[in-house]
């Protein structure tokens, strides 16, 4: 399995967001750090990312939209 | 005949083997005698011993072996041993004082190390030493010392095994009962160099040259200090115990798997290196006896051969599967034993240095426990000897194979490793043995060397200290300022100077301005202005009016500018008449200073913005080639800026020099860290330019290429107390060069545009790291060492730096996928729901201070400038004459570093075969034409610092057996194709001798070089611009203006400036000429007194004319 971090599209993923509502990727099998919450959304890197570019679309953090 | 064949009368003569050749080479380069290579045991008996017996049981040993009686001598031109037919050697008795009180147990053991160090005479002989050691309380030591060039391990085990028989039968009066030797190490010798000639030979060669093909040469351990130019055999051990638990859960893994504890215990090891060094593919020496034929097992001599091993770690495999792996490779090592070590370096020729051993630095051996004891007659001999003191290579490791529990010896090389060093890669190796024993079915991958506890060393080990940071935006910060002091100075441009005051009425009015057009908060307002005070009071007001600002460059291909404005969704770009880029207009309002009226009279909107607005959004390369907008907040800023004040005092930001472009990171330190504190800004063109800067700077800022440079040309401002460098990584000796200029305090400064200019940075004294270390996180500002699967590595690890804290960006504007995917949860943040940027940049961690390694993917760093290769890829492969493309950073000439294309012309056969594929094709005419193509092409679309300084063109590039771009193996620069347009060869003199300098500051051939070819566009920058004009000032007693160069870099105009120069100077040479005339016809006493009556007048205009010279 080639690491979180290497440059590989298919990397398992989890797509997370914080309280800003600002969206990260985390390793799926990883617990997800404090502050953020899964999005529900989990697949390869390259379809998480995809998926980020459709659902994020104010990228201002929430405090100040 | 010399001495030493005269020496060989009634001996033997043998040639040497090859692997007695290199440990007589090896002797050689070790100055401190060679002991690396001395086998030597110590034993204590819990008797006495007879000395007579023992001297004739060793006497019937050494006759019985050639090579206990050989010595090693050159003869006619060759390494030969000589055996000598009677020899003897002789047990030496040394009665050992008691000096410790401990019964002499302490100075026995003295005697011992100093004996196992004293240097052998190879020549002469002999190669064996014993001594027997006689204790105050009657007991005996036994001493035995052999060097290694006629003994091996097993060796010394025969010696010992036929030592107790001959000497127990000596006592009893019978004759020793030792085996028949099949034959002597010479006969091997011979048999072995004919043997290196045959078919068999030839094969076993093949076979080794396909396994190591392509491996790295050099293992990268974390060391603690810098490898020395020449390797040093000084070295310590550390040992270990494994938990009984552990050393049965190895052994039953081995039986799981088919393996033995060796290759068990090697998978293990394979993966402590991967991690600790980040390189997959590495070789690991390992022993071998090399004693498969029988009758070679009874004899005495160097036999041991060694053999190196593979790593094979690809795609992450289950721990099962690598010892699977690493059985095939030891199985087939044991099969290929027979190639001696030497015959395979001559064969694979690696990089040699004296700096290191070569293919591999790292040894791993299991050995027996065997010959702890032997008995003599009836007496019970145990071994005692301590460490040898030695390191052969930079780490071996040896896993001693006890009856019960696993013992591990690593003995390091002392000037590479601290103790502390070796403590924690063994304690690492313990994580990864426990791993392997336990998780069969694990992918490698999950294995992680940190334990909690030294997680969180680690982790608090990268915090910069929190404080507190006052003000809601970089503005109102800068508005207390000049409300404070008004009347201070707050920019010099050239002659204009303008106060704090002035400048914040400049500001407010442009504020009002751009409100009345409709500019607000959440804005984003590009400005397009050349380097001014102007520029800063914009850059002001755009911040009043509420908004952020993007820096566009005038300079830059209005392509690209047109790009970013569109990018950055603008509101409105500020701009001045006769710099805007065309094609602005058709996508955004335009303003013109200059044509649009307004005043400090027009209110400024009083905007209330807070700490989470941006403040302006930067403009970097990108990989896709896209440039991409760096969001940067007013809270970052003003982090950075506290964090300024709080590193530089009031002295230090007095005069701040900016140098950098407003479109680099750079200026925001330079422009408002003076600003922010009541300091001046001096605005200076370029770096170089601080040459002929008129006014006093108390800081200067800048990339440490052209700090040198300034400092090689004598053009350093003197005065400047304070100097920090950014962007790229330096040698120590600009430090200690600046400091000798007399300044007091040398930064190193560190951080992507992502962290807001500056993230961490290091004081640089006397005595500094080399290459200086990019120091400790800044305030508010946390780093994060990470291996690939993101887990934090140990300190001395190479791992990728992610940082967090205040200067993260708010990410890369309009583009959700690349900031998802650069800005990752912080798992260890100080607030929930923080976020860390991953630098791509390799470091290591050490506890007090961040070492800067390179990069992990392929963005790159050109004199301080960061590109992506990927963006010059894009737009190169985007050009249809082009099939594919790649561009490298070469360093090969003798410029230093240069951007390269290498280029697969369209036109070329797709499935080219030819052995000479990645040769550079011939530089034919439509290679240069192409070559000038690609660069105008380029031109258009990049910032001219991304534009190749040429190309080599090749049938195809070089691929990994994956498919893969093999950048690794591009050919080098050499045969690289300039551009050069219809060339107008020299017309003068003058001319040829500019393109003769221009050759060899370009590297080129001046036959290349055209009278109106531009320097930039042959590859040259500004730093060799600066260069250019220091020589042709040299050259032609003129001074010419960097700024020049710059403007129209043409021979033909430098052949134009200088004739120019000289028609200044024809005055002063009119009168110089009238004085030599005068002078001729003076006799030496008249002339030894007008020079000593116009010593002082010429020391004056002397000083006068270089006071004109700056």
């Amino acid at each position: 399995m080639p690491g979180f971090l290497e440059e590989n599209s298919t990397v398992p993923c989890k797509v997370v967001v914080n309280d800003e509502e600002q969206y990260s990727v985390w390793p799926v099998d990883r617990d997800t750090p404090d502050g953020w919450h899964d999005e529900g959304f989990t697949g390869p890197r390259a379809d998480c990312l995809a998926h980020i570019d459709e659902i994020w679309t104010d990228m201002r953090p929430k405090s100040l939209r | 005949m010399s001495s030493t064949e005269h020496a060989l009368t009634g001996t033997f003569v043998f040639p040497a083997s090859s692997g007695q050749e290199r440990l007589w080479f090896l002797r050689e380069l070790d100055a401190s005698g060679g002991a690396a290579y001395h086998l030597h045991a110590a034993f204590e008996a819990d008797g006495r011993l007879d000395r007579v017996v023992l001297q004739r049981a060793l006497n019937h040993v050494v006759a019985r072996h050639e090579s206990l009686r050989t010595r090693i001598v050159h003869h006619e031109g060759r390494l030969v041993q000589a055996v000598v037919p009677g020899a003897q050697v002789t047990v030496s008795v040394v009665a050992v004082e008691d000096r410790d009180g401990d019964g002499g147990r302490a100075e026995a053991h003295r005697i011992s190390a100093r004996e196992s160090r004293r240097p052998f005479s190879l020549e002469h002989g002999p190669l064996l030493r014993m001594t027997l050691l006689e204790l105050p309380d009657g007991h005996h030591i036994l001493l035995a010392t052999l060097h290694h060039i006629v003994a091996d391990a097993w060796s010394v085990s025969l010696l010992l095994a036929e030592l107790a028989e001959s000497y127990r039968a000596i006592s009893a009066g019978e004759e020793p009962r030792l085996p028949e030797l099949g034959l002597q190490y010479a006969d091997f010798t011979v048999w072995q160099r004919e043997w290196e000639q045959s078919e068999e030979f030839r094969g076993l060669l093949d076979h080794w040259r396909e396994r190591l093909d392509g491996a790295p040469t050099l293992l990268h351990l974390p060391t603690d200090h810098p490898r020395p130019a020449v390797q040093t055999f000084q070295g310590d051990t550390v040992r270990d115990i494994l938990p009984a638990g552990l050393s049965r859960a190895l052994r039953r893994r081995a039986q799981e798997h088919d393996s033995t504890l060796f290759m068990v215990m090697y998978s293990a090891l394979q993966l402590l290196l991967e991690r600790s060094t980040g390189q997959s593919d590495f070789l690991v020496g390992t022993p071998m006896a090399n004693r498969t034929r029988p009758e070679l097992q009874q004899t005495i001599g160097f036999f041991a051969n060694t053999v190196v091993l593979r790593s094979d770690l690809d795609g992450d495999p289950t721990v099962a599967e690598l010892i699977a792996r690493t059985r095939r490779t030891c199985l087939d090592a044991y099969a290929h034993q027979a190639v001696p070590f030497e015959n395979l370096i001559a064969e694979l020729h690696p990089e040699r240095t004296p700096g290191h051993n070569p293919l591999f630095q790292t040894l791993f051996a299991l050995e027996d426990s065997a010959y702890t004891t032997f008995s003599l007659g009836g007496v019970e001999l145990t071994r005692i000897d301590g460490d040898s003191g030695t390191a052969k290579f930079d780490l071996s490791l040896f896993v001693v194979d006890g009856e019960d529990e696993l013992a591990l010896r690593a003995e390091y090389n002392t000037a590479l490793f601290d103790r502390a060093g070796v403590e924690r890669l063994v304690r690492h190796y313990r994580r990864a043995l426990e791993f392997v024993a336990e998780n069969p079915d694990r992918p490698v991958s999950d294995l992680s060397l940190l334990g909690e506890g030294e997680c969180g060393v680690v982790v608090a080990g990268g915090r910069g200290v929190v404080a507190s940071v006052g003000g809601v935006s970089v503005h109102g910060v800068f508005e207390g300022v000049a409300a404070a002091w008004p009347g201070r100075v707050a920019v010099r441009d050239g002659e204009r100077v303008v106060s704090y005051g002035e400048l914040d009425a400049w500001a407010s009015g442009v504020a009002g301005m751009l409100a009345a057009r409709g500019v607000g908060r959440g804005d984003v307002v590009g400005v397009c202005l050349p380097r001014s005070v102007e520029l800063v009071a914009v850059l002001l007001g755009v911040w009043k009016a509420g908004a952020a600002y993007v820096p566009l460059d005038p300079v830059y291909p209005a392509a690209r500018t047109v790009a970013v404005v569109g990018d950055a969704g603008l509101s409105v770009v500020v701009s001045r008449a006769g710099v805007m880029p065309a094609g602005v207009e058709a996508g955004c309002p335009v303003v013109l200073l200059g044509e649009v009226d307004f005043s400090a009279s027009v209110a400024a909107p009083g905007v209330a913005v807070g700490r989470s607005d941006l403040a302006y959004v930067l403009y970097t390369s990108g990989s896709t080639g896209v440039p991409k907008g760096v969001e940067i907040a007013q809270g970052s800023v003003l982090n950075l800026l506290a964090w300024a004040r709080e590193t530089f005092d009031a002295g230090e930001l007095s005069a701040v020099a900016a140098v950098t472009s407003v479109c680099f990171d750079l200026s925001v330190f330079e422009l408002f860290a003076p600003l922010t504190s009541g300091g001046s800004v001096v605005l200076v063109g370029n770096a170089l330019e601080l040459s002929s800067v008129s006014v006093p700077v108390s800081l200067v800022n800048a990339v440490p290429s052209a700090v040198a440079e300034l400092v090689a040309g004598g053009g350093f401002p003197a005065g400047v107390g304070t100097v920090c460098m950014a962007g790229e990584p330096f040698a120590a000796e600009l430090v200690g060069r600046l400091r000798s200029l007399g300044v007091g305090r040398v930064l190193n400064l560190y951080g992507p545009s992502e962290t807001t200019t500056y993230s961490t940075g290091a004081e640089l004294g006397e005595g500094t790291l080399d290459p200086v270390p990019i120091g400790r996180p800044i305030h508010n500002t946390h780093v994060l060492v990470v291996d690939s699967a993101m887990r934090p590595v140990p300190f001395g690890v190479l791992g990728e730096l992610c940082i967090g804290g205040a200067g993260v960006a708010r990410g890369y504007r309009g583009r959700p996928s690349l900031t998802a995917e650069r800005f990752l949860p912080d798992p260890f943040g100080d607030e929930p729901g923080a976020r860390l940027y991953r630098t791509g940049d390799l470091v290591r961690q050490h506890a007090t201070h961040l070492e800067f390694v390179g990069r992990a993917d392929h963005q790159v760093k050109v004199r301080g400038f960061r590109i992506e290769l990927g963006e010059i890829e894009t737009q190169l492969n985007a050009h249809p004459a082009v099939r594919e493309a790649v561009v490298q950073v070469r360093s090969d000439g003798p410029t230093g570093d240069r951007l390269v294309g290498y280029a697969v012309p369209a036109d070329t056969a797709p499935t080219s075969t030819t052995p000479t594929g990645t040769a550079p094709t011939s530089t034919t005419p439509t290679g240069t034409e192409l070559a000038r193509a690609l660069r105008e092409f380029l031109a258009q679309r990049l910032p001219a610092y991304m534009v190749p300084a040429g190309f080599v063109f090749l049938d195809r590039l070089p691929r990994t057996p994956n498919g893969k771009i093999d950048r690794g193996r591009l050919p080098s620069a050499e045969r690289l194709t300039v551009v050069s347009g219809n060339r107008v060869g020299p017309r003068d003199e003058t001319e040829e001798e500019v393109l003769r300098i221009w050759a060899g500051l370009l590297d080129l051939p001046a036959e290349q070089i055209g009278v109106h070819d531009n320097f930039f566009e042959l590859g040259g920058d500004s730093l060799l611009a600066g260069r250019m004009a220091h020589i042709l000032g040299e050259r032609f007693r003129v001074r010419v203006p960097v700024r020049e160069v710059f403007t129209e870099a043409t021979p033909a105009r430098f052949a134009a400036l200088i004739a120019e120069g000289r028609q200044k100077q024809l005055g002063a040479d009119e009168e110089s000429r009238r004085i030599q005339s005068f002078l001729d016809e003076v006799d030496d006493t008249q002339l030894d007194r007008l020079l000593h009556a116009y010593a002082s007048v010429t020391r004056e205009s002397l000083d006068h004319s270089q006071e004109e010279e700056k």
